[in-house]
């Protein structure tokens, strides 16, 4: 047996006796000479518009040094490289908007001599705002008359594209899974949010979720863009999307009157879906399951609340940046960082030697990173943004809320005959993220359906941005599904363990959307 | 204004941001000094029937001199005039636990206690656990590492801090007791049951020291 260094033995890691010393430094523990602090100006308005600006009240309190607003951000071009191929989208975060998309977004902040100064300047901004429409609930949002989150529409999705598969289910589900709307990797989606595979080189979901899973059923270099079953391009290399298929677009998406009309109180309406895929014919299967369970979940969008929050702390030197922050990853930290300052990325130093928790929010570092880079090179001293547990509360990220419905039919022997799932993403104002459709995938491989099809939507909402969270799309998915097998269970009069030993999957087992080749995954 | 708000009293219908924007208008100087707050008056002595600014804290073992506001927290003077950033802001609102350290042996959140209160206290830190000499890891640090307690860490200075000074009332608790003990500390990365074992064992540590 070879001579293992650490397995088989007791060794100590090398972050914990300077993290039980309190000896670690996580980004607010760092001090630089001269440095001032941060304090944001957030919109306290779900949809909003600035009309009015004026910060020469908060210029002129002593002690103020520089005033970042939206306009001192790069990248706000429509059609501008922001490096690694990533085009900027007039529809992407920014970190600082005059378009706030939900309440807490930052519009604005202040680097002074100290945090009350700081804080007492954002009191003396004279701003004024411009109420928009807005929506918080992606039901809301899809009555016919009901709000639009943002100006272009309510919903990502993907034009559709002639299949280039063989004819068939395959093609047609490839058609309409080339219709993703996980925004993954595209050219027009902003590098926030990662999750959804903006950023390059973003690594697979965290979480262990369907992870590899490749329902990108459309051939032509979507396998590039999407696998949004992980609810990011499974450890894609770097660079966006090539030239395939078209980008995800905000279109408007309305159901009608008698879809609402037609789900009973408790259900969630059947109206159109932008995605869709079906392995086996789930129809037959229902009509001749032994129970049918017809049931509507909502799971909430969570904050991802880690107790360290995106505090960052900038300074230049010969034109490099410094930056200190909390990050999940600091290599891809670096090149986000880049972009989101509008610099190359050997131009940026990124130090983050502990981080106190990300759970998929810090994926790429923090787009709110930009702030205090752009506000230090503007004052010309470092910056210090302590984050506050209420600015963490706003654009700390959460994980997208799922509303779903899902008819399951069973034999009375237990096994899961079908499973029609349908589910409705509060996506927030923000990329597509992918944890609709993740929740299908991940369905499909723990339960093992003899038939399945999934159909989807990414509604848009004034809610905070939302990104992938600890088992993205899985951890909705099975919360969906856990109380119809219980509730079957009962009504088979079948233990609860026995039930799910029955579906549950072994060895290489098949899931998701059948691909091009005519298998699944 | 000035002499009212450097008074020790505190208006009656004092809110947080009020509190913060009367000091702030009193219309102090900054000094170098400044950092996170506003630093002293000008000519750098306190004003006739001021409260004095600079305050002599003991902090593990040490007696330091610090120029605080009215208003500045333990937890800010520890971490931005005082050197000691192992003591975490969590929430700056007493919810967390992460800012806890020990006053007289008593855990406290330190982002709750204003820094003036601690005069004349035995301010311990995450820091002050370990001997100075030796560098020695006290009982509870010892037991974190021997059973690899904690992920990220952001909460453990807290949950160390809060369950040194639990284990000096009760040091011989069960895990149930011990786990009451540092109810008031929260972990996002939900490790509490392995944090629980490197508590455990570090009061079986102490017991045997």
């Amino acid at each position: 047996m070879a001579d293992n260094k650490l397995i088989g033995h007791n060794y100590t890691t090398p972050d914990l006796v300077a993290k039980v010393t309190g000896k670690a430094k996580y980004a607010e523990d760092y001090r630089v000479e001269g440095m001032l602090f941060a304090k944001l100006l957030v919109s306290p308005m779900p949809h909003a518009r600035v009309k009015r600006l004026d910060t020469s009240a908060a210029l002129a309190l002593p002690g103020v040094k520089a005033i970042l607003t939206a306009d001192d951000m790069p990248g706000a071009a429509v059609g501008a490289t922001l490096g690694e191929n990533v085009q900027a989208s007039a529809q992407a975060e920014r970190g600082l908007t005059n378009e706030p998309l939900y309440q807490g977004e930052p519009v604005l902040a202040v680097a002074a001599v100290d945090e009350a100064t700081a804080a007492e300047a954002i009191e003396k901004i004279d701003i004024e705002f411009e109420l928009l429409p807005f929506v918080v609930d992606p039901i809301e949002s899809l009555r016919p008359n009901g709000p639009n989150a943002r100006a272009q529409g309510n919903v990502w999705m993907r034009p559709t594209t002639p299949p280039a598969a063989p004819a068939g289910r395959a093609a047609g589900a490839a058609a309409g899974g080339a219709a993703t709307a996980a925004g993954a990797a595209t050219a027009g989606a902003s590098p926030a949010g990662a999750s959804t595979g903006a950023a390059p080189g973003t690594p697979a979901a965290r979480g262990g979720d369907a992870g590899r899973a490749n329902t990108a059923a459309g051939a032509p270099a979507a396998g590039a863009a999407a696998a949004p079953a992980a609810g990011a391009p499974a450890g894609r290399g770097r660079g966006g999307a090539p030239a395939g298929p078209p980008p995800p677009q905000i279109a408007v998406w309305k159901w009608t009157n008698e879809d609402f009309a037609a789900a009973k109180d408790g259900e969630m309406p059947l109206g159109k879906f932008t995605d869709e895929w079906m392995v086996g014919n789930v129809e037959e299967a229902l009509k001749k399951s032994d129970l049918v369970l017809d049931e509507t979940f909502s799971t909430q969008s969570t904050g991802h609340q880690p107790l360290e929050t995106r505090t960052a702390m900038a300074y230049w030197q010969n034109g490099k940046l410094f930056l200190h922050g909390s990050t999940q990853s600091t290599v891809q930290t670096v090149a986000s960082v880049a972009r989101w300052t509008g610099i190359t990325a050997d131009k940026v130093h990124i130090i983050s030697e502990y981080t106190g928790g990300g759970f998929g929010s810090k994926i790429p570092g923090a787009i709110s990173m930009a702030i205090p880079a752009l506000l230090s090179r503007k004052a010309n001293a470092p910056v210090m943004m302590r984050i506050t547990r209420e600015d963490e509360h706003f654009i700390g990220r959460a994980r997208p809320g799922i509303l779903a419905r899902v008819k399951a039919g069973f034999r009375k022997d237990g096994r899961i005959t079908a499973i029609d799932m349908y589910t409705v993403m509060d996506n927030g104002p923000y990329d597509g993220q992918g944890d609709g459709r993740s929740a299908g995938t991940t369905v499909s491989l723990a339960y093992q359906p003899e038939t399945m099809r999934w159909r989807g939507l990414t509604v848009l909402t004034n809610t905070p941005p939302k990104v992938s969270q600890r088992a993205p799309g899985g951890a909705q998915g099975v919360a969906i599904m856990e109380p119809i097998l219980s509730k079957a269970a009962k009504k088979l009069g079948i233990d609860q363990v026995e039930l799910r030993k029955i579906n549950a999957p072994a060895g290489k087992a098949p899931f998701g959307p059948t691909l091009p080749n005519g298998r699944q995954n | 204004m000035e002499d009212k708000m450097m008074s020790e009293e505190v208006p009656q219908s004092a809110s947080r941001r009020n509190f913060i924007k009367g000091v702030v208008a009193a219309g102090a100087v900054a000094s170098s000094s400044a950092y996170l707050f506003r630093g002293s008056t000008v000519h750098g002595q306190p004003a006739a029937g001021a409260v004095e600014r600079l305050i002599t804290l003991n902090v593990n073992g040490q007696d330091r001199r610090v120029d605080v506001m009215p208003q500045d927290t333990l937890a800010m003077t520890l971490r931005y005039k005082l050197g000691l950033t192992g003591t975490k802001i969590g929430c700056d609102r007493a919810e967390c636990g992460a800012c806890t350290v020990l006053i007289d042996d008593v855990p406290h959140y330190s982002c709750s206690y204003l820094a003036h209160r601690a005069r004349g206290k035995k301010i311990v830190t995450i820091e002050g656990l370990a001997d100075p000499a030796t560098g020695k890891l006290s009982a509870v640090q010892q037991g974190v590492i021997d059973e690899q307690g904690f992920q990220c860490a952001f909460c453990m200075p807290g949950f160390v801090m809060a369950a040194t000074g639990y284990l000096k009332t009760n040091p011989n608790p069960s895990r149930q007791e011990l786990a009451h003990g540092v109810s008031g500390n929260l972990c996002r990365c939900q490790d509490y049951d392995k944090i629980l074992t490197a508590l455990m064992r570090g009061a079986e540590h102490m017991r045997n020291a």
